[in-house]
């Protein structure tokens, strides 16, 4: 069920007044409820898909309890490998299986040998990658005695498949989410209509920005050859707006959700356009997954701690794994080692903390240096999308080659004026409102209150208005 | 709760009361030019006739590609072009020629390859806006329903602003100029049912469907077709099939599963068969907007084939012949 669907909004009011009027009751009907309700969410896409996380989710649930019963070592490292072995082996086998049978062939095909290899027609479960690493976050805190498992199967199958954030996140801790199930949830109305807010706000980014530039964006790469460099460059603009669009969006109609039950879940995004070196914008881009890395890779692996050469692999590794987690295709892999390298220097020099805070925090305007910051930064990241959206790395590399040739400096051929109007507003709303939580909070402060709900319709009315012909899935769905 | 429950509520009010204001404020005219809207004038014409006569079905290659009044003229019997568009799906069409058909009608089905079954709700349900009784060819549902009346409220709201959004005009502006008005209105049809509206218009110069790769599968088609004929045979009414119209640079790359087609469909059909894949292959300087799509040339050669056709086959002239001596016999 896709959140910007006629489904989703019969769904979520009915489940909404179930959850508090109904199985208000008990926490346990509660969890009961959401579990039905996030089965029946998911299962709307395909409901064979529901098996691999009923199985995923009792395997995590019984190591967890074998966990805390057994203080011999090996034992428990035997517990964690085989949940670790599970997981990653469906993520592995389901996303991964053809890429490396593919990488395979290509390799011998270069060393003057071919063959017909067996390939899987099996289709991606819809966000296997966020549900797999959820729950993998449990056992490996279990595993550390950072958390006490839990022995209610209910709450803990209702925190693995918890619908607002399923599919595409934020990639909850267990350390955070799960101790919310076994907590008395009470109603509570600015927390319920900063919810509303914030959905409302996701959809903006998600119709309007994302699914408007996705149709340019569409266009230019699918016929990269036949435009001038400058036209490729605001594909590539147009796309790095796409998918801020796309998943900062699906974030808030995921977290605005979660508050309506009483859930709060951790932001996602933190205005990374606004960063002003590639660390903040680490810290800042789906925040959920690069702290996942941080503390169950780049840590373990020793971080920042260790020799230079140390530092510089344990770099490579997280980059590279990040990037390989969004999908089976070099393209990603390449990405992932193109922010390695923008990275590095900064890390090397110890400046990768230097902008903790956000960008002119309390002015108007950044200063001259912040503005070139962000711009320089902003560019590079536009720069690492090409090889994100591009179907291969050798149309990703002659797509760069189209965009830097002569015509870089021509008047482009696409020219969007309604859209690119639409995007400058928006990089204003989210300029004016980047100490937020999301862009849109600020809006809570309008007074009187037919202002604010001025301010909904008018948002409302854009939706209606400049809503894409055709929607667009998420993005990150098939990762 | 009271309060936030209260607000909801209010601001759902005036949000459907929006709506409905949207709708009220942009109430259609009585006469609507839309393409689809074509099933009216189609059926007026199948109804006026009261004697037996050809009814041409099939997807959108019959209503551009065959020049019906030519048909008329060269076999003295009234003709009836029925076919509106592709992706109403197979089974809408059979249930509309079930509705169509009296006794000793002939019935000639030009189906493009691989046809959809169930075709596009939305097309569906827009034919039976113009023409209730187009209710009786699919199975209305209330939810889909609501999503078009939605998107029917957002595209009105659109209009009132007098502009077209970000994501219609991000369009090739080519393909938008073929989809013209002109061309793909009601008023582009004749009193036949022909599409006329593009003969005198220029190929825009590529042709939509184009480098379309067929997968082979048993077309689920054929035992929907031998159903109908089934009923038609009951009604004394003859119904033939005919292989579509198709550009030769496509034609050659989807040859080997179109003949897989055409061998299951002589194997299967129960339907007489009046041409090979072939016979309808022309130039791609034939065709006008899609794959499909003749041109007025293409509407030439292919309506004279047509004719040659049925003047070599021994049923159809068998048919046609007592439809003139008013014995209407089905052979």
């Amino acid at each position: 069920m896709l959140f910007n669907s006629i489904e989703f909004a019969i769904f979520l009011p009915i489940v909404f007044l179930l959850y508090w009027f109904i199985f208000n009751k008990s926490i346990f009907f509660q969890n009961f409820l959401l579990l039905v309700v996030s089965y029946i969410f998911y299962g709307w896409w395909d409901w064979r898909f529901l098996s691999l996380i009923i199985f995923s989710s009792l395997v995590d649930y019984f190591i967890g309890i074998k966990l805390s019963k057994t203080g011999n070592q090996r034992r428990r490292k035997l517990l964690l490998t085989a949940s670790l072995l599970v997981n990653l082996g469906f993520l592995g086998f389901f996303k991964y299986f053809n890429f490396f049978v593919d990488s395979f062939v290509e390799a011998f095909t270069l060393f003057g040998s071919s063959f017909e290899p067996t390939r899987l027609s099996v289709i991606l479960p819809v966000g296997i990658s966020f549900y797999t690493f959820q729950t993998m976050s449990y056992t490996i805190d279990v595993y550390k005695g950072k958390l006490q498992p839990t022995r209610d199967i209910i709450a803990f199958f209702a925190f693995v498949s918890f619908f607002p954030q399923l599919v595409a996140g934020p990639i909850e801790r267990a350390k955070n989410l799960l101790p919310q199930f076994s907590e008395k949830r009470r109603f509570e109305y600015d927390k319920a209509v900063d919810g509303l807010r914030q959905i409302l706000w996701g959809l903006f980014k998600k119709m309007i920005i994302a699914d408007n530039c996705a149709v340019v964006v569409d266009e230019i790469f699918f016929n990269y050859a036949e435009y001038s460099g400058s036209t490729l460059l605001m594909g590539a603009l147009f796309f790095s707006f796409q998918i801020y669009g796309d998943f900062s969006g699906y974030s808030d109609i995921a977290i605005g959700t979660a508050r309506l039950f009483g859930f709060s879940l951790m932001q996602n995004f933190a205005f990374p356009y606004f960063s002003r070196d590639m660390a903040e914008f680490w810290r800042r881009w789906h925040i959920s997954l690069s702290t996942w890395f941080r503390d169950y890779l780049y840590i373990p692996l020793g971080g920042s701690r260790g020799s230079m050469w140390a530092k510089i692999r344990n770099i490579f590794i997280i980059f590279i794994v990040s990037g390989f987690w969004h999908g089976a295709n070099w393209t990603f892999i390449v990405w992932g080692g193109l922010n390695a390298l923008y990275f590095l220097p900064l890390s090397l020099l110890n400046k990768n903390r230097t902008n903790l805070d956000i960008v002119a925090k309390g002015k108007y305007l950044p200063t001259i240096r912040e503005a070139f910051n962000m711009g320089l930064t902003f560019g590079l990241t536009v720069l690492a999308w090409v090889f994100f959206r591009a179907e291969s790395v050798t149309h990703a590399f002659a797509y760069m080659g189209g965009m830097f040739s002569d015509s870089l400096l021509s008047y482009p051929e696409i020219v969007i004026k309604n859209l690119i109007l639409l995007l400058g507003a928006f990089t204003l709303i989210e300029w004016f409102g980047r100490e937020g939580q999301y862009a849109f909070a600020n809006v809570s402060l309008l007074r009187p209150r037919p202002l604010r709900w001025f301010v909904y319709f008018f948002v409302i009315g854009l939706l209606f208005y400049f809503k894409a012909n055709q929607p667009q899935p998420f993005v990150y769905f098939q990762f | 709760m009271r309060k936030f429950l209260i607000h909801s509520f209010l601001l759902l009010t005036i949000f459907s009361a929006t709506i409905i204001l949207i709708n009220f404020i942009s109430e259609e005219d009585e006469y609507s030019s839309d393409y689809m809207a074509a099933i009216i004038d189609k059926h007026e014409r199948a109804n006026s006739i009261k004697e037996p006569k050809i009814i041409l079905t099939g997807g959108s290659n019959v209503a551009f590609g065959i020049d019906s009044e030519e048909l008329q003229k060269a076999f003295s019997i009234p003709v009836v072009n029925l076919a509106l568009h592709r992706q109403l799906g197979l089974s809408f069409i059979l249930k509309e020629l079930k509705y169509a058909i009296k006794e000793g009608d002939i019935v000639f089905l030009c189906i493009e390859y691989f046809f959809p079954g169930e075709g596009e709700y939305k097309l569906q349900r827009h034919t039976s806006d113009y023409y209730k009784e187009a209710e009786l060819f699919y199975s209305p549902n209330k939810y889909d329903d609501l999503k078009l009346y939605l998107e029917e409220t957002r595209l009105k709201y659109i209009d009132l602003f007098n502009s077209e959004n970000v994501g219609a005009k991000q369009g090739n502006p080519d393909l938008k100029d073929s989809m013209n008005p002109l061309v793909y209105s009601r008023d582009a049809f004749n009193k036949y049912g022909d599409v006329v509206g593009h003969l005198d218009k220029k190929n825009p110069g590529f042709l939509r469907g184009r480098g379309t790769v067929f997968k082979y599968r048993f077309w689920e088609g054929i035992s929907a077709i031998n159903e109908f004929y089934a009923y038609a045979r009951e009604m004394n009414v003859n119904v033939f099939y005919l292989f579509p119209p198709y550009p030769s640079s496509d034609f050659s790359k989807g040859y080997d599963i179109i003949s897989q087609l055409r061998s299951d469909l002589n194997s299967h059909l129960k339907v007489e068969i009046l041409n090979a894949p072939e016979d309808f292959v022309y130039p791609d300087s034939d065709f006008f907007d899609t794959i499909y799509h003749l041109n007025k040339n293409g509407r030439a050669k292919r309506t004279k084939k047509l004719i040659e056709l049925i003047a070599n086959s021994g049923n159809v002239q068998e048919q046609i012949r007592s439809i003139k001596s008013g014995n209407h016999a089905s052979y």
